[in-house]
């Protein structure tokens, strides 16, 4: 088996949500449209307050709640490499991939808003297009069966690992952000401080499996059993 | 292990329960892409069948997009960055990988670039205004006019000016300006035309107190650069290194960098509040604002009473024993000086009661952390002590600094290895004409006016500029009321301290901006001549202090001008072509900007860079022109000079003093001559005996306004050069932790809002003696509880569409214009206020 995971050295990360503002620009999101989010937290009680983050992309999980609850089939796991995509010629909308997903990582670009005037007002799409900004992947990359680039209205959208990038090379162990630069997604890219590494998980010489690994490694809820191929390390 | 597998029992079970649910269900789901497979003619779609285990499953090609080399402009950090373009159109940006700045990275910032240029509320041409009323709820009427008619009328202006004699009159305020072809030109203007206010540079309202404590010290009037790769220990003084230190995107590389090495290497941050950069760090001292200097005094204290000082560097006493003792003054006769000159004479009138006891009751830290980390950053070296606009932006800045500067002549880390250097510059080729040739008559007749701002005036004798002055001189008519003024990259109506003044101040002045955006200047704007925006030009642009190696970029166009619009640089050479006799003359010969990059690029020939860069094409092909090593290095208290193979020449005292420690002694001085010789001024505007100025010491900061509550006024990661307002993606996470999603909010410890019955969510007036604003509150616990932080960058009343009117007012509006009297830096964030709710 290969399997594309992530793993995040929360050492490294300095939360500066360069990732989130790459992942925004690279796949053309509206403002609140978060396929990629940096959470930042208040711990313990009031006095003694600690403040952390981490960076959140989609968790890609093994055994992903999305993909059971939707009625038409249109979200799946993508057995070759084990990213979850979303279908948007099948995709109804209905939103109960949203419910169930435990990391919030799905969205629904078509409610209320986040910012007035609304941006996909003001590059009004035409047709079903939910929006027409004059920057936008190229047609090619942008792949409705995959659920990159820009939706047509009505539809869910989320991570898909850049799966426009990934796909255009045959699955190897590591991807470089810098060598690999057109194949990997682009909150590896953007990361400044090289907190995020990208390959294979289930090749063993792989430089993500080696990072997760190593000690204290974890993932997102794990007592969900929905095992997440990204990985927290430190 | 994973730690999903290391799990218990019970939870692997049900989790295979899961999983054999869910293999039914993937099988189910492959089912169905198989189908797809077979309907679509490319794409992920055509799935192989289940059998064929390996990818790849397509082979898509990479589209036809051009990769154009350009340079970032959202901060002075000039990062290289690759800019894709397909059909025509800017759709992503990365970092240029063999960029040595930004290494194939960028900062949040950096991907902002495709929105500023495809920005709805854009300039689309020159224009002029028709209603001859002016304030903020003014519209100002613009009409298209070409491109000739708006030069026409500037040189005219500017002509009729200088025939009457008063060619001073005009001024030229400029924020970031680069390099030769587009402040290098001005400055040329500046001099033909003979106005001593072209440029007024806006270094004041940035950071110019490091500059000044670096010069006062060590006589290089600059920011520094600085050896990450080999540091060990980095305490920063509020220096915001995850938030707005140039280059922000190097810097975080190099915390990843320091971070992933064995031993990590370890970061103390200093700041009045808890920034990413205080969280993210090892450890964080949370002092009272504007003690920074403080701090400093008492680390060096302990440094010396301990015995830690680099003696190879500093020198030591005669018979090599410790004799700092705190509060006994010492015999300057008993200590050999090497290269800190005045050490002996500093400890005696200022350092030798300087304890970390003294200083942990002005910060409000524990004695025993300044101990601690006085310690680690003498032994746990190469250590560097960086500071900017958070230890400078008070009345006693350049005193801050100089204190925080001294540590690191302490523990001789000056141009060492893991230390501090300075920038080298590159080597460009001669412009096609000398400007000393072509300065006219008319220019010496009108020489000797002083500038409108008074710096380096008696008024502020050590500023090199004093942009926030302009506003309020021109109202007063002293020393001269303006008549036309210039804008390139600034926006002080908005950005300088008590900026309601330019409001006034900018009635009578007829204005003219270069702006590509609706700025609140251009609402003041008589003419507009918009610039391109940084994707649309070409520009060099030699590097900002970073590693000390020389580095020139040169941005080139990676799409045509989306409106019609000119680069600053030629906006500049047209209208002095316009304005005639030997300026014409001058601007003729210079041709335009692209011819005046080619003869720069001329000097390369000599030099090629290390990517090969030897000429104008080569340059725009890769971007940027680069040639390692530093030149100079120190080590164990001796300097070296690069001979071509390595760092074989041995410096003589007097090259020192030329090249690197470029103060009248010669040596790093903890007794500044340079102060010495404006002592009077000194110790009138501070308070303090004229014998004592020259030392790095202790100012109580005087905190501007009245109030109980310090107001703080910090840049965040996402302050994209003031473009951040109107970029949504920048509006929906610019503020982190407290979660600004649609603006800013006044970030407030929870007791102090409580205290004052403040919520959540609650809006409230935060007052000054020059007046109030609204903000909305958010609690945070990262605040101490006498500061309020109100980030820089909401409350545009003008700017475009996303910008105007969202967050919270301006901070601006009510911060009193004081300045520190040395480097003339605005104190931003000494102000006191008090919060109400409404």
């Amino acid at each position: 088996m290969s399997r594309w995971g992530m793993a995040i050295d929360l050492a490294k990360c300095v939360g500066c949500q360069a990732c989130s503002v790459a992942c925004s620009m690279e796949n053309t999101r509206v403002p609140g449209e978060n396929w990629h989010k940096v959470i930042f937290m208040n711990e313990g009680e009031t006095g003694t307050k600690k403040f952390t983050w981490y960076p959140r992309p989609c968790q890609h999980c093994t055994e992903a709640p999305c993909t059971k609850v939707c009625p038409v089939r249109a979200t799946w796991k993508r057995k070759e490499d084990g990213v979850v995509l979303i279908n948007w010629y099948k995709c109804l909308g209905c939103r109960y991939c949203v419910m169930a997903c435990p990391y919030g990582v799905r969205c629904y670009p078509e409610v209320k808003p986040l910012l007035e005037p609304d941006i996909k007002e003001v590059y009004h799409g035409r047709r079903a297009k939910l929006w027409d900004p004059p920057y936008q992947l190229s047609r090619e990359e942008q792949d409705g069966k995959r659920g990159t680039g820009i939706p047509p209205k009505g539809v869910v959208t989320k991570c898909t690992f850049c799966a426009h990038r990934t796909d255009r090379k045959e699955m190897t162990p590591d991807r470089d952000p810098v060598k690999d630069r057109d194949f990997t997604p682009a909150c590896v890219i953007a990361c400044p401080a090289s907190a995020r590494y990208f390959g294979d998980i289930d090749n063993p010489e792989s430089e993500v499996s080696k990072r997760v690994e190593r000690k204290g490694a974890y993932r997102l809820r794990e007592e969900l059993g929905t095992k997440p191929q990204v990985f927290y390390v430190k | 292990m994973k730690k999903g597998s290391s799990d218990n029992n019970n939870k692997r079970k049900k989790s295979f329960s899961v999983s054999r649910r869910r293999f039914l269900q993937v099988s189910g789901g492959v089912a169905a892409a198989g189908v797809l497979g077979v309907v679509s003619k490319k794409g992920i779609a055509s799935t192989p069948p289940a059998s064929e285990k390996k990818l790849p499953p397509v082979n898509l090609p990479i589209p036809e997009t051009a990769i154009k080399k350009s340079v970032c402009h959202q901060c002075p950090g000039r990062c290289g960055i690759d800019v894709y373009v397909t059909d025509g159109k800017v759709h992503r940006i990365f970092g240029n990988p063999e960029h040595p700045i930004s290494n194939g990275k960028l900062c949040p910032k950096g991907y902002f670039g495709t929105q500023i240029l495809y920005d709805p509320d854009r300039f689309k041409s020159p224009m002029k205004r028709t209603n001859p009323k002016k304030g903020r709820n003014e519209d100002p009427k613009f009409v298209p006019i070409t491109w000739d008619e708006a030069l026409d009328t500037i040189a005219k202006r500017l002509k009729t000016l200088r025939d009457k004699g008063e060619a001073h009159r005009f001024a030229l305020m400029f924020g970031r300006g680069w390099g030769a072809s587009d402040v290098g030109t001005i400055e040329t203007f500046g001099k033909l035309y003979g106005s001593p206010n072209v440029p007024i540079g806006h270094a004041s309202m940035c950071s110019e107190g490091s500059k000044r404590a670096k010069k006062a010290t060590e006589g290089n009037d600059s920011y520094s650069a600085y050896d990450y790769d080999n540091a060990n220990y980095i305490l920063s003084f509020g220096a915001g290194l995850l938030e707005a230190f140039r280059p922000l995107n190097y810097v975080i590389q190099k915390w990843g960098k320091l971070r992933d090495k064995s031993p990590r290497a370890r970061i103390t941050q200093v700041d009045v509040r808890k920034s990413t950069t205080a969280i993210a760090a090892d450890r964080s001292l949370i002092i009272k604002p504007g003690t920074d200097g403080a701090l400093a005094l008492a680390i060096a204290h302990v440094i010396l009473t301990e015995g830690l000082w680099n003696r190879k560097f500093v020198g030591d006493f005669k018979d090599k024993t410790n004799k700092f003792k705190t509060g006994e003054t010492l015999d300057a006769k008993q200590f050999d000086e090497k290269w800190v000159a005045g050490l002996i004479e500093w400890w005696n009138a200022e350092l030798k009661d300087k304890t970390a006891k003294w200083a942990s009751e002005i910060c409000r830290v524990s004695a025993d952390d300044i101990t601690v980390v006085a310690r680690e950053f003498a032994t746990g070296g190469p250590s560097i002590a960086l500071m900017e606009r958070g230890a400078t932006t008070y009345p006693n800045g350049v005193y801050n600094g100089m204190a925080i500067h001294s540590l690191n002549a302490l523990v001789g880390n000056m141009f060492a290895k893991g230390g501090i250097m300075y920038q080298m510059k590159p080597p460009y080729g001669a412009l096609p004409a000398n400007a000393d040739d072509y300065i006219d008559g008319q220019v010496k007749s009108q020489a000797g006016k002083p500038r409108v701002d008074m710096a380096g005036t008696s008024e502020w004798p050590l500023a090199g500029t004093m942009l926030q002055e302009v506003a309020k001189n021109h109202l007063a008519g002293k020393p001269y009321k303006l008549d036309t003024a210039m804008f390139y990259l600034t926006n002080p109506i908005f950005s300088a301290p008590d900026c309601k003044k330019w409001e006034e101040a900018l009635k009578d002045i007829f204005v003219i901006d270069t702006s590509p955006y609706p700025g609140e200047t251009a609402m003041y704007d008589d003419i507009v001549v918009p610039d391109h925006t940084y994707l649309e030009r070409y520009q060099d642009t030699p590097i900002y202090p970073t590693y000390g190696y020389p580095t020139t970029n040169l941005r080139t166009p990676a799409i045509q001008p989306l409106y019609d619009t000119k680069y600053i640089g030629d906006t500049i050479i047209e209208i002095g072509k316009r304005l005639g006799g030997k300026t014409g003359e001058y601007f003729n010969a210079i041709k335009d900007s692209v011819n005046v990059l080619k003869h720069l690029a001329k000097g390369f020939e000599s030099a090629p860079g290390d990517n090969g860069v030897k000429d104008f094409k080569g340059w725009e092909e890769k971007g940027f022109w680069a040639k390692k090593p530093y030149h100079w290095k120190q080590v164990d208290g001796e300097f070296y000079e690069w001979d071509g193979k390595d760092y074989n020449k041995k410096m003589t005292p007097a090259e020192v003093k030329e090249k690197l420690l470029k103060t009248p002694s010669g040596k790093f001085e903890v007794k500044s001559n340079l102060l010495i010789q404006h002592a009077e001024y000194i110790s009138k505007k501070h308070g303090i005996a004229a014998d004592r100025v020259g030392f790095p010491q202790w100012v109580a900061p005087k905190y501007t306004g009245a109030g109980d509550l310090h107001l703080i006024v910090p840049k965040y990661a996402f302050h994209a050069e003031g473009r951040g307002a109107n970029l949504p993606l920048s509006i929906e996470q610019f503020q982190p932790y407290v979660g600004g999603r649609k603006g800013t909010y006044l970030e407030m410890h929870p007791k102090t809002a409580i205290a004052r019955k403040i919520n959540e969510e609650d809006r409230v007036k935060i007052t000054t003696p020059l007046g109030s604003i609204e903000a909305k509150v958010r609690y945070y616990e990262g605040c101490q509880e006498d500061v309020v932080v109100l980030p820089f960058e909401f409350g545009h009343w003008a700017m475009g569409r996303w910008a105007k009117g969202r967050g919270s007012a301006n901070s601006n509006e009510i911060i009193e214009n004081v300045s520190d009297p040395i480097s003339g830096l605005a104190s931003y964030n000494a102000s006191l206020c008090k919060v109400e709710k409404i």
